[in-house]
């Protein structure tokens, strides 16, 4: 099913987890650490950043980190396999055209931007760009996506 | 839930990305790409070359 979207934000909610859904803005070379390396993915207008919360929790740190990443291109870190701080990740963030759900990844630990890790409830979902919006595949009907604005103002006076 | 350690991980460990050398026309930038439109991080251009 196809969602408009824009410069707002898409929240799909389930029971007990989130994802959060933006449209990136313009091109940038999105920056990969992992342990041992720097990997650079080109990123295209319109492509996706999406941040997952499997144990779901306040939506404000996933809004916080969604423009991180679109806004301010801030580089993404990637825990080496089995690092005990996995288990500490509240959220996770995933960029690229089209980007699968999956509960069967450990958190925080693969570089690969086209799986995210989710709840089960919100697993084996498809989230892909598309002209005008998003399209969403195996949503289930029960989940109805909310659209949601967020802006940081600053003032320094 | 996600699992956080337990038997079942489809988890593509880091090693295993396999990135590009680049070099960046505009800045020189020397990087890794990956994916099909590599993109200099430090100027943003996509004028950029496999070193």
């Amino acid at each position: 099913m196809n969602y408009a979207l824009n410069d707002e934000l898409l929240l799909i909610r389930g029971k007990l987890s989130f994802l959060l859904v933006a449209k990136v803005r313009s091109s940038f070379g999105l920056c990969i650490e992992t342990s041992n390396d720097e990997y650079c993915q080109g990123v295209d207008a319109g492509d996706l950043v999406v941040v997952s919360a499997p144990e779901g929790g306040a939506v404000e740190p996933a809004l916080m980190l969604t423009d991180l990443v679109r806004t301010f291109h801030v580089p993404l870190l990637v825990l080496p396999r089995n690092h005990p701080g996995s288990r500490r990740i509240s959220y996770v963030v995933s960029v690229g055209p089209e980007i699968f759900t999956s509960c069967s990844v450990q958190r925080g630990t693969h570089p690969d931007q086209h799986i995210i890790c989710s709840s089960d409830e919100l697993a084996g979902l498809t989230l892909k760009r598309s002209g005008k919006g998003i399209d969403i595949f195996n949503l289930p009907e029960s989940i109805i996506p909310k659209h949601i604005k967020f802006e940081i103002k600053t003032d320094f006076s | 839930m996600c699992t956080v350690g337990g038997p079942v991980d489809i988890d593509i460990p880091p090693d295993r990305v396999q990135g590009k050398d680049y070099r960046c026309n505009e800045c020189g930038e020397r990087f890794k790409g990956i994916g099909k439109k590599p993109i200099c991080p430090s100027c943003q251009s996509d004028d950029v070359a496999k070193a």
